[in-house]
């Protein structure tokens, strides 16, 4: 199976994955993570010559690691509209969302918790003073909420947020030792 | 490989893996591997356990039809690749086909193999050679300048050298006492009347001062204006003629050190005279 095979392959397999993590680990809204999603294989496509990895499994988690990538340099831009509160979200769907059907299988819970597992583990590693910012931006708590319940001024909110989500990239990435492809 | 993936595996469904483990062990596993390792019911048994214990909750998601992943897809592959990737990939396809055909026969994989390491190493050996034949005390020397200089001595009863100024006698093997600066050759050369009579020594010399003990002596026709002068031998980049025309531009100037660059970078002579 050659590469552009895999890169497909992983796509339609795990697109479930990807959305549970976009979800899940970064609040993200449903649009959002599917071009997230979209931006993730469209960067592994064109760059499919330089993919190392050879097997299912290889592509699979390089795939995870741009894709975590990502959804946290989209978290990291700054926001020109108004941020959207999470519980304004449309829910709708939620008779087919209930439904347990092929979009979880055992390797992607398990790779599902993981990821959950490598988060908590990366934020607890930051510097104090990021620490709970990043955490409650990954929950998808808004700056200003943030500010409030912190004391702090929305633009060092900001900031910290900003310098916050880099450092938890950064660890994010040692934490993963698949990160060389 | 089977029963250690298995084990490590189990690690992580009983919590003993740690999350860079986790990660390393998950890289190489695909879901088929999972149901081989795992018979179906344990695999549930473990997965509840494992979710249970680290609190999982599948998050609501949205139902995305069969239709719009496939529009996405498509997106995705409609995207051009950069225009070096392209090529990059075309000479790759054009490479492997070549050489998957190509090489089918033994005669020319060997071929191949032998011509891939002629070709890699007969400029090495070359460039090595060079670079040994460069090995010179001149371009060893700090600022691209050969630094040796040279007295002159007598060997006494023992071996040892005179003071350098002594007067020499005829009979008197003559000694020399080289400070190289830098690893290289050295030769030395008798001038008798503006004419290169010998060279009496030509060694290699490695950093720091030497005595070189030649037995060379002035008996019989060597007399006043004979100097003897150090020559190193570097890369040439001055022809033969023109280092011969520079040492008799010495001698008869009267000079008594200089420092010429790349090719003879110190000369130090002096004037002997025999009683």
């Amino acid at each position: 199976m050659d590469v552009s095979e895999l890169i497909e392959k992983i796509y339609t397999s795990y697109f479930y994955l990807f959305l549970s993590i976009g979800k899940k680990n970064y609040t993200l809204e449903d649009d959002v993570v599917k071009d997230m999603i979209q931006e993730t294989f469209i960067k592994i496509w064109k760059n499919k010559h330089a993919i190392k990895a050879k097997s299912e499994a290889g592509v699979r988690n390089f795939a995870l690691s741009v894709f975590r990538n990502t959804c946290i340099s989209h978290l990291r831009k700054p926001k020109f509209f108004p941020e959207k509160d999470i519980n304004d979200q449309d829910q709708g769907g939620s008779l087919e969302d209930n439904i347990e059907d092929k979009r979880s299988n055992p390797l992607s819970e398990i790779l599902l918790i993981e990821e959950t597992r490598l988060q908590e583990a990366a934020i607890k590693q930051l510097p104090p003073k990021y620490r709970i910012p990043v955490k409650l931006s990954l929950e998808g708590m808004k700056r200003k909420d943030i500010a409030k319940k912190l004391g702090l001024k929305e633009i060092s909110i900001r900031n910290l947020k900003y310098s916050g989500l880099k450092k938890y990239e950064k660890i994010m990435n040692t934490l993963d030792p698949l990160r060389k492809n | 490989m089977d029963t250690k993936l298995k084990n490590e595996i189990e690690d992580i469904f009983t919590g003993k893996a740690t999350v860079e483990q986790a990660q390393k062990s998950l890289s190489h596993i695909t879901e088929n591997d999972l149901k081989k390792l795992f018979p179906q019911v344990k695999l549930t048994q473990l997965l509840n356990e494992y979710k249970r214990r680290n609190n999982f909750t599948p998050p609501p998601l949205p139902h995305i039809s069969q239709k719009e992943r496939e529009l996405i897809w498509q997106k995705i592959i409609s995207e051009p690749a950069p225009f070096y990737n392209r090529i990059f990939e075309c000479l790759k396809e054009k490479l492997t086909g070549f050489f998957a055909s190509f090489l089918d026969v033994p005669f020319i994989k060997y071929g191949l193999a032998a011509t891939i390491v002629i070709l890699v190493a007969l400029p090495t050996i070359f460039l090595f050679s060079r670079y040994q034949s460069y090995n010179y005390i001149g371009p060893k020397g700090k600022n691209g300048r050969l630094q040796a200089s040279l007295e002159f001595a007598i060997v006494g009863p023992k071996g040892k050298l005179s003071r350098p100024d002594q007067t020499i006698t005829e009979e008197n093997p003559l000694a020399f006492r080289v400070s190289a600066q830098a690893k290289g050759f050295c030769s030395l050369f008798v001038i008798y009347e503006d004419q290169v009579d010998k060279g009496i020594a030509d060694k290699f010399l490695s950093k720091g001062i030497h005595d070189l003990k030649v037995g060379y002596t002035l008996t019989g026709n060597r007399g006043l204006n004979t100097l003897v002068m150090l020559f190193a031998d570097a890369p040439i980049s001055i022809e033969k003629k023109e280092k011969q025309k520079l040492i008799f531009g010495l001698v008869h100037n009267n000079v008594s050190s200089i420092t010429i660059r790349k090719n003879v970078i110190s000369i130090t002579y002096q004037k002997i005279e025999i009683k």
